[in-house]
């Protein structure tokens, strides 16, 4: 069979790590395999088949384009959609797009797969990518309700006992991508793993906090760590999660991790409505501020719904348009690369602050002539 | 007794694939085997995602669904000693290496199967004591059907593919593209390099003759063409040696050898004596040297095809099965041929010194007399030591090659000695004392450079009050001589080609940068480093004009070998007029260094501005500075 793997051309910083790992489980069943990113008009190809992935829902554009012009060029060929987009809203596709198949979820069957990275040597955007991306494990044990892990991947499951046998050769770098990988049960292995490995790793999706221990400080703070100037990611999302955030962030910096280095994300924008709760302007001011103490960098994270098609347009209930526009405004004109990093004028003027809009209320901006 | 399956562990399973294949690329030959046996015409071995893949495709006749099961039988096979394959293990052996073993497979008129085994629990339990079916059973996954694309065809498509997924980063050190494809080369039924070994047309010829069969798929590593060595001919001396290995007169092997022309080890791929069987290598070129007993110097290449059947290699195919009588006799019969081929070696070795020949040549050549004498008698007492030459019978084609090279060293000895006797004796001495009286004048000079005085010193002092002795000898009538003329002219004759100077321009230009109109008259000096009427900027001028000079001078001598014909007038000196030259190379030095030094901090401002654009002052002066 002849396959044809398409990844929509929406904004990423990551390659398609699904259709790298179906490029290596078709290639196991013999099948020829082509790569395309978005419409690609100079395709010399026949396929039997073809599979698109998809990214948030925001970013439904490109996937629609892609599945219409594929559509049109090869009106033979089977279309399946995958993707997190697909998989949260597969009745909106389907009334759209009657022929397309749709895969909710994970493919269980590929997952054990090495990512064909070889795939992303003819795509300009991916030539020159030199990191490999390893999920140890899938799922997590949390169910934080603004998130879509446990609707889409569950209960956490290791899914490599090792990592070095998924290490690209050549690669400079290691991703790992687990929702939570100190809740997975190979954590200590593969840390130790890691050390061994010597090459330096980037935990992207964060670690949790409340996990952190003295053992896990340790072996942490041992590893080379990939960074742009930070080293560990952790979220505080509830104020009640402060005794546990400071608890990971002195241990780290008892291990020789700097602080301003650790970058915390921290949710705003996001309402329960089953419990009918969420954080307000001032709850997030206070988290800023907790983290501002702790000498940590912010990172704020603005909640999105899972089926949002349009980004950046829902507000919270407990929040107003202004107040949301006000932060990344803020993050611009204060912030150092979309971060609040704890410098003394940022601290101050949060600290001083008697609520949030005083605190996220910049100087008019000065009207600048320019003269030829 | 009565088996059941509980006597029958995993540990079998251990000894057949990591015991035989674990650390090396022997499974790779295991499938290319099978593929043979499958009448591929084609076999094509490649990586996919970087070296994380390998496959091994051919298109041989296929399997059917029962094939494949059959073929996934341990120490079954339905193969007969007609073929390479046939202990029914082969397929096992990815096991070790890799996390999984796929094989797709489809003949003619059937459908297109897939099979995986899962490499890791098997690994897993190898040492568990759990009976093997049990194993087995969860290792290996159900055969399905895969469903046929639409460039695919029922009737004609025919082929097997064994994918061995995710190599261990374990086992990257030997699965990699290098040491595969030396593997395979030496390894695997592969022909010759035509272009590049001329032997190869005769040897094929015999070895058909011969009845050795080689199977004829065209095997290929990522995509080019397999060959196995020697990859060069002109190492060796131009004479096969071709022997027929019998046992109580059946004809059981054949080999063919070539002589290096080196008396020395040659090098790899292209040393080492190989027993072969249906092209396969059996072990390695240690196995051969092991039935030989004494010294041996491998300066020999060659193969011994086994064409006998009753001859087999063992499991992990690194050497016989001695459970058969034949293999101890042929053995000792391939150490007695070895022995003679040592005997060859010596006789050669005597007979033949192609290395000190080049010596001797590279010495004439740069004229250097001394030791060739010495190089000529060690030849000769060599040759004439006595020598026997071995009795074998195949191996009496190669003692007419040696004897005629050794002729041919004769004649150019000969031709050599005449050539030396024929100089004067004191001609040959004389020339030596020439390269260590030139080496002596550059030594010299160096270690002159190094005694001189400070510059600013000589600044103060050049001009008047103490003229320093050598700047005294400027000025004698010493300093004029055949050599500083002869540099100025090849000077004017520069600025002739660089600035495309007439004469009249050249007169004029070394006539402002030496202030006096009289340059080239051989009654004046040329260069004045002390004159009265001096002024700056003339002198800084006329340093122009003698870097000129020097960088001739000096760029003749010793850019080139020190005996360069183009310097004949400097061994046509006499004594004398070599004395003078050293003293007013020095000289020159003296006074360009101290030039360089003193005018070093006015950054050449002076002589820039005075000379025309495109000076290679700059240049010199660097070739200077050191």
């Amino acid at each position: 069979m002849d396959v044809l793997l398409i990844e929509p051309e929406y904004y990423t910083k990551f390659p398609p790590l699904g259709l790298m790992k179906l490029a290596s489980y078709h290639k196991s069943r013999g099948d020829e395999v082509k790569f395309v990113r978005g419409i690609n008009y100079d395709l010399e190809y026949n396929p039997d088949k073809i599979e698109i992935t998809s990214l948030f829902t925001y970013a439904w554009q490109p996937v629609h384009k892609a599945i219409e012009y594929y559509r049109k060029r090869f009106p033979d060929a089977e279309i399946e959609l995958g993707g997190i987009y697909a998989s949260i809203m597969p009745e909106r596709l389907k009334s759209i797009y009657p022929f397309l198949h749709i895969h909710i979820g994970l493919f269980d069957e590929a997952e054990r797969y090495l990512p064909n990275y070889d795939i992303l040597n003819g795509i300009k955007k991916w030539k020159d990518w030199d990191s490999s991306l390893v999920f140890t494990s899938r799922g997590c044990i949390r169910k934080c309700p603004f998130c879509v892990v446990p609707r889409l991947e569950g209960a956490i499951s290791p899914v490599l006992s090792n990592i070095k046998d998924y290490i690209y050769p050549g690669h400079k770098k290691i991703i790992l991508l687990d929702n939570n990988f100190l809740a997975s049960p190979k954590w200590k292995t593969i840390l130790k793993e890691l050390k061994d490995i010597n090459m330096p790793v980037d935990f992207n999706q964060g670690l949790d906090a409340r996990l952190i221990d003295e053992e896990k400080a340790r072996l942490l703070a041992d590893l080379k760590v990939a960074s742009h100037g930070l080293t560990f990611r952790f979220a505080y999302d509830y104020l009640e999660e402060k005794s546990a955030v400071s608890n990971a962030i002195d241990m780290l910096s008892n291990y020789g991790i700097k602080r301003r280095y650790i970058l915390i994300y921290t949710l705003y924008n996001f309402y329960d409505y089953n419990k009918a709760i969420g954080d307000t302007p001032e709850t997030f001011l206070e988290r800023i501020n907790d983290v501002l103490e702790m000498k940590c960098t912010i990172y704020p994270m603005r909640f999105e719904p899972l089926d949002s098609l349009k980004k950046n347009q829902y507000v919270s209930p407990l929040w107003t348009q202004n107040q949301l526009d006000a932060i990344p405004k803020a993050r611009r004109v204060i912030g150092y690369g979309g971060a609040f990093p704890p410098y003394d004028g940022l601290v101050n003027k949060f600290k001083n602050a008697v609520d949030f809009d005083d605190a996220f209320s910049l100087r008019p901006e000065k009207r600048t002539t320019f003269k030829r | 007794m009565k088996y059941n399956n509980i006597f029958i562990g995993s540990r079998l399973m251990e000894t057949i694939t990591s015991g035989l294949y674990d650390g090396n690329l022997n499974c790779i030959r295991e499938y290319i085997q099978n593929s043979i046996d499958s009448k591929a015409n084609h076999i094509d071995i490649f990586f996919d995602n970087g070296i994380s893949d390998l496959i091994i495709k051919d298109d041989g006749s296929g399997m059917n669904k029962s094939e494949l099961e059959n073929s996934l039988g341990i120490g079954t096979s339905s193969k007969s000693d007609e073929n390479i394959g046939w202990r029914g293990i082969g397929i096992w052996s990815g096991v070790p290496v890799s996390k999984r073993i796929v094989i797709i497979t489809k003949k003619k008129n059937d459908k297109k199967y897939r099979i995986e085994i899962n490499n890791e629990i098997i690994r897993q339990n190898n040492l568990s004591n759990k009976p093997i079916l049990d194993i087995l059973s969860i290792s290996t996954g159900d055969i399905e059907e895969l469903p046929l694309g639409r460039k695919e065809s029922h009737e004609e498509d025919h082929f097997t593919v064994i994918r061995l997924e995710s190599i261990l980063s374990t086992q990257r050190y030997v699965f990699n593209d290098k040491e595969i494809a030396n593997y395979l080369s030496r390894e695997a039924p592969v022909p010759f390099d035509k272009d590049n070994f001329s032997f190869a047309t005769e040897i094929d010829k015999w070895l058909e003759e011969k009845g050795v069969s080689l199977p004829c798929a065209i095997i290929r590593f990522n995509g080019l063409k397999l060959y196995r060595p020697p990859f060069k001919s002109n190492i060796y001396l131009n004479k096969l040696i071709k022997k027929e290995f019998y046992i109580k007169n059946d004809l059981i092997a054949v080999g063919w050898f070539l002589t290096g022309i080196a008396n020395e080890k040659l090098r790899e791929p292209n040393c080492g004596i190989y027993f072969k069987k249906n092209g396969f290598t059996i072990g390695d070129a240690n196995l051969v040297l092991r039935q030989f007993s004494g010294t041996y110097h491998p300066w020999q290449f060659g193969e011994i095809h086994i064409i006998s059947k009753d001859l087999h290699e063992n499991a992990a195919r690194n050497n016989f099965e001695y459970n058969n009588g034949n293999v101890g006799l042929f053995l000792k019969s391939v150490g007695n041929f070895i022995r003679h081929l040592e005997q060859l070696n010596r006789y050669k070795s005597q007979k033949t010194s192609p290395k000190q020949f080049e010596k001797i040549k590279e010495n004439i050549k740069n004229k250097n007399y001394s030791s060739i004498d010495k190089d000529l008698s060690l030849i000769k007492e060599r040759s004439d030591r006595p020598v026997s030459f071995t009795s074998e019978p195949s191996i009496q084609v190669m003692r007419d090659v040696i004897d005629s090279e050794f002729d041919r060293y004769q004649t150019e000895l000969n031709a050599i000695k005449d050539q030396i006797s024929n100089k004067k004796p004191n001609e040959i001495k004389k020339l030596e004392i020439n390269i260590d009286k030139n080496a002596v004048v550059k030594d010299n000079m160096y270690e002159f450079i190094k005694m001189t005085d400070k510059p600013d010193n000589l600044a103060n002092s050049s001009r008047s009050k103490k003229p320093s002795i050598l700047l005294d000898q400027v000025n004698s009538e010493l300093f004029y001589n055949k050599v500083i003329l002869e540099s100025l002219i090849k000077t004017r004759d520069l600025l002739k080609e660089q600035k495309r100077f007439d004469d009249n321009e050249i007169i004029q230009f070394v006539r402002s940068a030496n202030g006096s109109e009289e340059i080239f008259s051989e009654a004046k000096l040329p260069i004045r480093c002390n004159t009265k009427e001096n002024k700056k900027i003339n002198q800084n001028i006329r340093f122009e004009v003698m870097v000129y000079a020097i960088y001739d001078l000096f760029a003749n001598l010793y850019k080139y070998d020190i005996l360069n014909s183009s310097h004949q007038w400097l061994e046509d000196s006499s004594k004398e007029e070599k004395d003078l030259l050293n003293a007013e190379m020095i000289l020159i030095i003296d006074s360009l260094c101290r030039l360089i030094e003193k005018f070093k901090n006015q950054k050449y401002e002076v002589m820039s501005m005075s000379l025309p654009k495109g000076s290679f002052s700059a240049e010199v002066l660097d070739t200077f500075k050191d």
